[in-house]
């Protein structure tokens, strides 16, 4: 897993490449943590090139969730392919994140004269 | 032409990572569909993950044995564990919940009831064999949900 990490005032934007699996939620999740104890009110999760998630990976999402919605905020998914959304609609975890196209698109919803990369 | 995958796990939580890589590798060279290679991949990496984390006994043969079949219209797994009795087809399915998310604890289980088109469990004298099919052909799609 590649991750990348790109701070705004009121959101953190993690791009990630690669798989997201046992092997690399930990270094996710700790990275998460961080930007949650920041204070940041929104997390956006770049998955444009993520290639695998497993449920260990969701955990990560779902206890975001869990902070950020206390505070007013909000986990927004990027960029799945087709075949992870799957997971994001069985589960129903679709519903609790917002879904957006890409980063930018995210960016716009929560600062709307934004310009994010 | 159907072709087999065969992986013994004798230390289940070191190896973990190595199955999913050789898996992967079975699932380019069959050429499966990205999502058939993602659903084997997956359903794999939440049964082991599983039996790592509630299967172990200390001083106990953990040994577990992955068998993938693919097939023409879908993909076979079995997993032999000598781990203690464990029926997942218990675990709740309920595909697309109406009631909100499902709750994050026993995910894993929950993913796999939802993705395998049949999951079937027997007990041996000391061993868990569990069998999961699935389908090559798309699932139902989207809950988004009107149905």
């Amino acid at each position: 897993m590649q991750l990348q990490e790109i701070d705004h005032p009121t959101a953190t934007v993690f791009r990630i490449k690669g798989r997201l699996d046992a092997s690399s939620t930990t270094e996710l999740e700790q990275k998460v943590l961080l930007s949650l104890d920041r204070g940041i009110t929104h997390l956006i999760m770049d998955f444009s090139e993520l290639e695998y998630i497993n449920s260990a990976g969701l955990r990560i999402l779902v206890m975001s969730y869990q902070r950020l919605s206390s505070r007013g905020g909000q986990v927004m998914v990027c960029g799945v392919r087709d075949y992870i959304a799957e997971i994001f609609e069985i589960s129903g975890y679709n519903r609790i994140f917002v879904m957006c196209q890409n980063a930018v698109q995210a960016m716009e919803i929560i600062e709307p004269s934004s310009n994010a990369q | 032409m159907t072709a087999t995958f065969d992986f013994t796990l004798a230390h289940p939580a070191q190896e973990h990572a190595a199955l999913l890589a050789a898996l992967e590798q079975f699932g380019e060279q069959r050429v499966l569909m990205p999502a058939v290679r993602y659903r084997l991949g997956l359903v794999v990496d939440e049964l082991i993950s599983n039996c790592i984390a509630h299967g172990t006994v200390p001083g106990q043969d953990m040994t577990i044995r992955i068998l993938v079949t693919d097939l023409e219209d879908k993909v076979e797994i079995e997993i032999t564990d000598a781990g203690p009795k464990f029926d997942p087809s218990t675990h709740p399915i309920s595909r697309c919940p109406e009631k909100g998310p499902a709750a994050i604890g026993g995910m894993g289980l929950y993913l796999v009831r939802n993705l395998a088109s049949d999951l079937v469990y027997t007990r041996g004298q000391s061993s868990n064999h569990l069998r999961i099919t699935l389908a090559k052909a798309s699932q139902e799609p989207e809950c988004n949900s009107r149905k």
